[in-house]
């Protein structure tokens, strides 16, 4: 073999090696988040189970927990912004809406950019909640596959993990449960 | 060869859930604290190779932390990771004063930790 194809062969293998890495991390990254917010045993516990992901897996330290009863929405957490300001800058985004093509959430009408990015909090029920994120931390260049891979599943598990609380509440205040 | 002991310390389970994620698969024996004081303790009584320690943490502090490990004789030497989101020049600066000897910026790049965990170790890439 040619120093030549080696040297391809080699960039071929850091490439593999890289993307690998990668995939790792992305797994990593979701498992730690999934087994975190299955976690949670009461509304306490999934917030600070959200908070947590947020934090320490997208990296940001600006973004707020919303809550939506009966298509009224109101904060249940914030981190680095006042509840009002989030909200505020939350309710001229629009409506959420699914994209029917490919499945995803979006806020907004495309135009205005109140947000970096809203993740719908949709459990089996409909759309119970948001996380809204404001800002990411300065060593995070920008958000990327492995972070729409967390939002996805922040999307259905961390709903799972508020209505689960809430149902988990419930059974307890009826002597269901211990 | 050795196995390596390295002790984690950080408030949060789910950062120590992913450094074991992280270090476990490399062979590493592993050890967690979930305070400042726990922290203490364990790195006095199992002497790690390696202390991973996060820098914001209720009642005793990273940084307090680390000053007491490395005025302490059995833990004076030892390499000190730090595990931060802040970089503010302020932080890193009282991160090195504390006597640390890196750190790492959340979130935490597998990559990046297990590079820096091996260079304080001694353990070729």
């Amino acid at each position: 073999m040619s120093d030549e194809s080696l040297q391809r062969l080699l960039e071929s293998l850091h490439a593999h090696l890289d993307d690998a890495q990668a995939q790792v991390a992305m797994m990593s990254a979701a498992m730690v988040a999934a087994a975190t917010l299955h976690a949670a045993v009461d509304r306490a516990a999934a917030i600070q189970a959200i908070n947590e992901v947020v934090i320490n897996l997208v990296g940001s330290e600006q973004f707020a927990i919303l809550e939506r009863n009966n298509g009224a929405w109101s904060v249940l957490a914030t981190t680095g912004i006042e509840a009002d300001d989030a909200l505020a800058r939350f309710s001229v985004a629009g409506e959420i809406r699914l994209d029917e093509v490919t499945g995803r959430f979006w806020i907004g009408d495309g135009k205005t950019d109140p947000m970096l990015v809203c993740v719908p909090l949709a459990a089996h029920v409909g759309i119970i909640g948001a996380v809204a994120i404001f800002g990411l931390l300065p060593q995070k260049a920008g958000l990327g596959p492995s972070d729409y891979e967390l939002f996805d599943l922040l999307a259905t598990q961390g709903a799972a993990a508020l209505h689960n609380a809430d149902l988990h509440a419930a059974c307890r205040e009826r002597g269901a449960i211990e | 060869m050795e196995t390596k002991k390295i002790l984690c310390v950080d408030d949060s389970n789910l950062i120590l859930l992913m450094e074991r994620l992280i270090l476990g698969r490399e062979g590493f024996e592993l050890m967690t604290a979930s305070n400042g004081e726990q922290a203490m303790s364990r790195a006095v009584a199992e002497r790690p190779d390696l202390i991973l320690l996060d820098v914001v943490m209720p009642n005793l502090s990273g940084l307090e932390v680390c000053r007491r490990l490395r005025a302490t004789k059995e833990t004076s030497t030892t390499p000190i990771i730090m595990v931060t989101t802040r970089t503010e020049s302020e932080t890193v600066e009282g991160a090195f004063e504390s006597g640390c000897n890196d750190f790492v910026l959340k979130p935490i790049d597998p990559v990046e930790l297990l590079a820096k965990v091996r260079n304080y170790l001694g353990i070729p890439a």
